[in-house]
């Protein structure tokens, strides 16, 4: 909604079904927003770094996506965002889970791994044909 | 036709420029626009006069959006001045605290610009 694109399922090329670096983030840009209290974990959406000016484009601008600082707070926006939703969508977690302010990081070939998760929900989304991963990491 | 002076007020600048970008979107006449990225950075905004509507994220770092609409009963400026709290989380406590506070109502990220109209204009009746 706040970039104007509506996002279905990303489905990996024909060419490269099994890709491993299409079907998981391993360089761009990761925002991450933490829960704590009666839901303990971590959201986060994934993108490379050309997708991720994408959305700051569409958000804010194409001039204003030139700017590394405005693509990187494009991309804890909408971290931000998808994690305030869910939370508001569970009734027992809206008063009872606190949310961080959003960390972004950049680079190429990082992987990100949560001390303990007990559960791990992955989604790929397309967005102009470029895969944008939301994950759900919760902590036991 | 007095064309509208806003102040938005959230720490991140895309952000602000989203919700300026829903307020044109949703029709409203705007002649000039404040920024701020904290409550505190909002407070000296305020002290300028002549604004005809507030819109303020809750929570930023330095003065969080709560504290700076219990301020803002002190401001001889903010007096009349409506404010709408926007926000992320879903905490229904934080919505009353604000709407307590004096908040003409709120708007839940994400919002279309139909929704910001639906918030805004009935505030700004006689206006513009």
């Amino acid at each position: 909604m706040m970039a104007g694109a509506r996002l279905t399922a990303f489905v990996p090329p024909a060419s490269n079904p099994s890709d491993e670096s299409v079907l998981a983030p391993t360089s761009g840009q990761t925002a991450m927003v933490g829960m704590a209290g009666a839901l303990c974990g971590m959201t986060s959406i994934s993108c490379s770094a050309e997708t991720a000016i994408k959305l700051a484009s569409k958000m804010a601008g194409d001039e204003a996506a030139k700017d590394p600082a405005i693509v990187s707070d494009a991309m804890g926006e909408l971290c931000n965002m998808v994690a305030g939703n869910f939370k508001a969508k569970i009734t027992s977690l809206a008063d009872h889970c606190m949310l961080s302010v959003p960390t972004v990081i950049s680079g190429d070939n990082y992987v990100m791994q949560a001390a303990e998760p007990s559960e791990v929900l992955r989604v790929a989304l397309d967005f102009n044909s470029s895969p944008i991963w939301v994950s759900l990491i919760t902590q036991s | 036709m007095r064309k509208l002076k806003i102040l938005i007020v959230d720490d991140s600048a895309v952000m602000r420029k989203i919700v300026e970008r829903a307020l044109r979107q949703a029709g409203l006449e705007i002649g000039e626009v404040l920024e701020a990225s904290n409550g505190a950075e909002a407070l000296v905004e305020v002290q300028k006069g002549s604004l005809d509507i507030i819109l303020s994220d809750i929570n930023m770092p330095v003065m969080d959006g709560l504290e700076f609409l219990k301020s803002l009963a002190t401001v001889e400026a903010a007096k009349g001045v409506p404010v709408i709290m926007i926000t992320t989380e879903g905490s229904e406590a934080r919505v009353v605290e604000a709407l307590s506070a004096g908040a003409k109502g709120y708007l839940r990220k994400p919002f279309t610009p139909d929704q910001v109209k639906e918030r805004v204009s009935p505030l700004l009746v006689g206006v513009s």
